[in-house]
Order: C-alpha cells, then sequence, then structure tokens
C-alpha cells in the first residue's frame, strides 16, 4: 500500500503539468482543466491502476482527459454565445483530429527539445517578435509599440517564425507519426 | 504562393488571439477543406503551445499532490475513527498504531521523493504534533498558531505574488495587512481568502466539514472547482463548509447549538453550496490557542477527537450508548487529562482506565 503510494505520487508529478496544459489546447480555463486532470487521478487511485506498464498508463491518461474534454465541451455549447460556439467547435475538430491516426498526443512534449533550437536559430528581428508574442504574451499591437514598428509588420514576423519552425520540424513530424504506428 | 502565405497568416492570427469570428469560421470551413489544410494548422497549434508550455509556472504539481493527498488521508482516517467505536480492544489497538505509522511513512516518502526530484520552489511544512501546538512567523510577518495534530505547508515563493499555505488541521491566523498579495489558506474544496486580518481555520482531514471564524477584518470562502465565492465573513461570523452532503451533518450541529448559553445564531444555510453561515462567539473557536479547552455540547465522539489531539493519546471508547452523550465543559488551566476526565465523571457517569497513552472509557450503568 505505500510503495503504491509512493509510485503514485512520481506518477501524478509527472503526468500531471502536462496533462492539464494538453487539456487547455481545448478548454480555455486553467481550473476546469485541473478539475478534469484531478478527477482522472482520482479515478485512477480508487482502480488501483497498475503502475508498471508506462505505455499503457500514458496512453491511459490521455485518452482520458481527451474524453472528458469532448464531454464537457458538449456539455457547454448548450448554453453559449455564437462566438463562443465557433471557438468550441475549433477545439471539437482538434479533438477529432488527435483521435485520428494523424494525432500526435503523446508526442508533443518530446517535441520540447527542438524547438527551443529551431526558436533560437530564427533571424533576430524574427525571434524577438516571436519571443515577445508567445513566451511573454504580448498583443501584437503591444509588440508594434514596443518595437516601433507596424502591427501587419509583427504578424508577418509571426508567420514566418510558424514557416520556419514547421519546415524544420517536419522531417521530425513524420518521423513521430512512424514512431507512434509502430507503437 | 501568396495563397499559402494568407494562409499561414490566418493561422497565425487565430493562434495569436487576434483573429476575428469571421476569421475563425473562415478557418474552420478551411481546415474541412483538406487534409493538408487541416493537418497544417493542428501542426502549427502544437507547435505554438510546445514553444510557451516549458516555461510558465501555470500549474503546480506539488500543491495539486498535497491537495490530492489530502483526500486519500481523508479515507484512510475515517476508516481508523470507525474502528474506534468497536468494543474489541485489541483490534481497536491495532488499527491506530497502523494508521500512525501508515501517516508517518507517506510525510517521510513524500519528503524524500520531493528531494530527489527537481523541484521549481523548495517546500517548508511546520507540523504541531498531537498533543502539542507550535507557532510561526512566516517570512511576511503574518504569524500563525497551529493546533495539535496540524500541519501547514508553505512554498519559497510565499509572499512573490501571492501568499498561499495549504493547511491540515487547525490553525489561527494573524495576517500582516497586503491589499496587493491575497493570503490564501487551502483547505482542498475551499480556499480562504484574506487581505490583513485574524481568523481560525478548522479542517481536519477526518472532519467533515471546514470551519472557518473570522475575528476581525474580512474573508471570502470560495469554492476551488467553480472559483465561486460561496461566504464573505463579517467579524464574529464564522461559516461552516460541509465537504459531503449538508444533510446529515447539519443535525448533529443543531442538535449542538441548542445550549443556549453557546449559541450561534444562524444567519444562512445554504443547502445547494453545502455551506452554513452564522453569528458566533468567537472565544470559542479561539479558546485552544490561549491553551483554553473547550468542550460545548459535544458528543464523546467529538470529545474523545479533541482529547487525542489535545494531549496525544489514543481514546478507547467501549459503550455505544456513550457516543450518544454530550459534554458541556472549560478547562482553563492546562489541566492534566485525569482531572478533564474527573470533570466529566461529575456530570455523565463514567469510568476510566489509562495505560500510558490508551484511555478507555466507558458509561457505568
Amino acid at each position: 500500500m505505500e510503495k503504491y503510494q509512493h509510485n503514485f505520487e512520481l506518477v501524478f508529478k509527472h503526468y500531471y503539468s502536462r496533462l492539464c496544459h494538453y487539456a487547455c489546447k481545448f478548454i480555455d480555463e486553467d481550473f476546469v482543466a485541473e478539475d478534469i486532470v484531478q478527477e482522472i487521478f482520482s479515478n485512477l487511485w480508487e482502480k488501483q491502476f497498475d503502475l508498471e506498464s508506462d505505455s499503457i498508463l500514458k496512453a491511459y491518461l490521455f485518452r482520458s482527459v481527451h474524453n472528458r474534454c469532448i464531454n464537457y465541451i458538449n456539455y457547454k455549447k448548450i448554453t453559449e454565445k455564437h462566438h463562443q460556439i465557433i471557438h468550441d467547435m475549433l477545439a471539437l475538430k482538434e479533438l477529432e483530429y488527435y483521435n485520428s491516426e494523424h494525432g500526435t498526443a503523446k508526442s508533443l512534449f518530446e517535441m520540447e527539445i527542438q524547438i527551443e533550437d529551431v526558436i533560437s536559430r530564427l533571424p533576430d528581428q524574427c525571434r524577438n517578435v516571436f519571443e515577445l508574442s508567445r513566451q511573454k504574451g504580448f498583443k501584437n499591437k503591444e509588440i508594434a509599440a514596443k518595437l516601433n514598428i507596424s502591427v501587419s509588420v509583427v504578424e508577418k514576423h509571426i508567420s514566418k517564425a510558424l514557416r520556419i519552425m514547421h519546415d524544420a520540424l517536419k522531417d521530425y513530424l513524420i518521423l513521430l507519426l512512424i514512431f507512434l504506428k509502430i507503437f | 504562393m501568396k495563397k499559402s502565405n494568407d494562409d499561414i497568416g490566418l493561422i497565425a492570427r487565430v493562434l495569436t488571439g487576434d483573429a476575428s469570428v469571421e476569421e475563425k469560421e473562415y478557418l474552420l470551413e478551411w481546415i474541412e477543406e483538406s487534409k493538408s489544410n487541416k493537418k497544417l494548422f493542428f501542426e502549427m497549434k502544437d507547435m505554438w503551445e510546445v514553444s510557451h508550455a516549458s516555461s510558465d509556472g501555470r500549474f503546480n504539481s506539488d500543491i495539486s499532490w498535497e491537495m490530492f493527498k489530502r483526500q486519500i488521508d481523508i479515507s484512510v482516517e475515517a476508516e481508523a475513527k470507525r474502528k474506534r467505536r468497536l468494543i474489541f480492544r485489541s483490534l481497536l489497538k491495532m488499527a491506530s498504531i497502523v494508521v500512525i505509522s501508515i501517516s508517518l511513512s507517506w510525510l517521510v516518502f513524500s519528503l524524500n521523493s520531493l528531494k530527489a526530484k527537481v523541484s521549481l520552489s523548495a517546500k517548508n511544512e511546520v507540523i504541531a504534533p498531537k498533543g502539542s501546538k507550535t507557532q510561526i512567523v512566516l517570512p511576511d510577518g503574518t504569524k500563525v498558531w497551529l493546533n495539535s495534530g496540524s500541519n501547514l505547508i508553505y512554498y519559497s515563493d510565499y509572499n512573490e505574488q501571492k501568499r498561499d499555505v495549504i493547511l491540515s488541521g487547525e490553525a489561527f491566523f494573524e495576517v500582516v495587512k497586503n491589499p496587493h498579495k491575497p493570503f490564501v489558506v487551502k483547505t482542498g474544496k475551499i480556499n480562504i481568502k484574506a487581505y490583513g486580518t485574524a481568523f481560525n481555520v478548522k479542517s481536519y482531514p477526518s472532519d467533515l466539514f471546514v470551519e472557518t471564524t473570522l475575528i476581525n477584518g474580512k474573508v471570502s470562502i470560495e469554492q476551488v472547482s467553480t472559483k465561486k465565492i460561496l461566504a464573505i465573513l463579517k467579524p464574529n461570523q464564522k461559516s461552516i463548509f460541509f465537504k459531503e452532503n449538508i444533510g446529515s451533518i447539519l443535525d448533529n450541529i443543531l442538535k449542538s447549538n441548542k445550549q443556549e448559553n453557546l449559541k450561534d445564531s444562524i444567519i444562512e444555510i445554504n443547502t445547494n453550496e453545502n455551506i452554513l453561515l452564522a453569528q458566533t462567539n468567537t472565544e470559542t473557536a479561539t479558546a485552544w490557542k490561549e491553551q483554553k479547552l473547550y468542550f460545548t455540547s459535544e458528543t464523546f465522539d467529538e470529545i474523545a477527537t479533541k482529547l487525542e489531539r489535545w494531549y496525544g493519546v489514543t481514546i478507547h471508547l467501549q459503550s455505544e450508548e456513550l457516543l450518544k452523550e454530550r459534554f458541556t465543559g472549560k478547562f482553563t488551566h492546562n489541566e492534566p487529562l485525569v482531572q478533564v476526565l474527573e470533570a466529566i465523571k461529575i456530570t455523565t457517569p463514567i469510568s476510566y482506565s489509562i495505560e500510558l497513552n490508551d484511555v478507555f472509557i466507558n458509561l457505568k450503568k
């Protein structure tokens, strides 16, 4: 019993933040995402789920988050305004995508290291703009004001960064797909 | 070529949050046009999210684990409490020893695994073991008194942007005023938020409710799962949040509230949100801090729990009828356990015997 709790704690701490981030891809509200993840772990604990097989556990965890997100979004749709519904539909499309053979859910976090490298090699101004937007959370208008350039230039830099990153990671993404299909 | 630039431009605008509703609708259609469109958008979205995920501290797994562990603790401690009601001595004795050793080893394991992992913030845990009380001062000058069998956790980022603490047990807080950094006591299902006040929180894992009593200032009770504010307390008010459904426990609380001079006048009962608000005598709730042991028309089950925490002993109630009896009394001079039992004997016909740390109480027929 003690050993199980100890292993459970390690599993919890290893996956918690990643599962929350994954849920947040589809659901805006942080605390709802955390609630979902916590419920999943409660379930896991009650079932005394076998923690030994990492791949089974990982698949189970991400699949659970996936399903609960679908339920939540469908439940919300009933009471929402138009702009929110469009947003939810995009989220549902994305959930569908991850359900199909093109999904790369479990491997997202392996991408982290590669991404850091690609970002560091972006051309200077392009990198500045991208980092301000993504990592410091500034809006396009704020970045334009800060760097004394126009908003459309800011948008062009971000598009450029995305294109470069996508090209650089394309091979990696293909390899990942093959890797996932084998396992 | 131009077309694909526009497409990536649109994707970028959606990802940065600068797209209009019409643009998003357009994107929805565009995704359905071809598999490669769909793939492109979601791959871009993935990269966008991954490029950010590692650098933010949005989800604190350490704090979340502590909250989760409380839930596990609740079921084990509740199990131990139920066993105490059995009449079989040896079974009782074994159960309490096992619970205590499991609690200790959990503490050791969690502390060890925390050290082994690379954690962003150092954890500080203050423990007041059963039978003693502790007082500490937090980095911002806030004073905390911990009642026996309680612990308080805070991280090294305390007082940076906020002041979060996790409480298991009972504590009295004298919070230093800081309108910019809210002081939040996390107890699992609800958070108690204050900016500069003095208040008491009672949230033992085996209790079925969380009791907050306000001395001065203002606190708000917030439900963690919905972020909804369930109550805002004024001085000399207390709130009782029921961890399970209000019904069964409310009866017990109303019964113990019958005695005239100790009565709390109930202001509001919200059965949907499982919370009760009442006007109260704050002296009763904070008496423990002054080393005063108060019993206010409490059942022997509650008395046993209080005595166990106060004196660090294990109480064995050996009569089913004893559970129905109630007792009221004040012990203000740090009386030893025997004196308390003798005082109880005056109004309730009990017989008791003490063997080291075990106390056996029976009802005389």
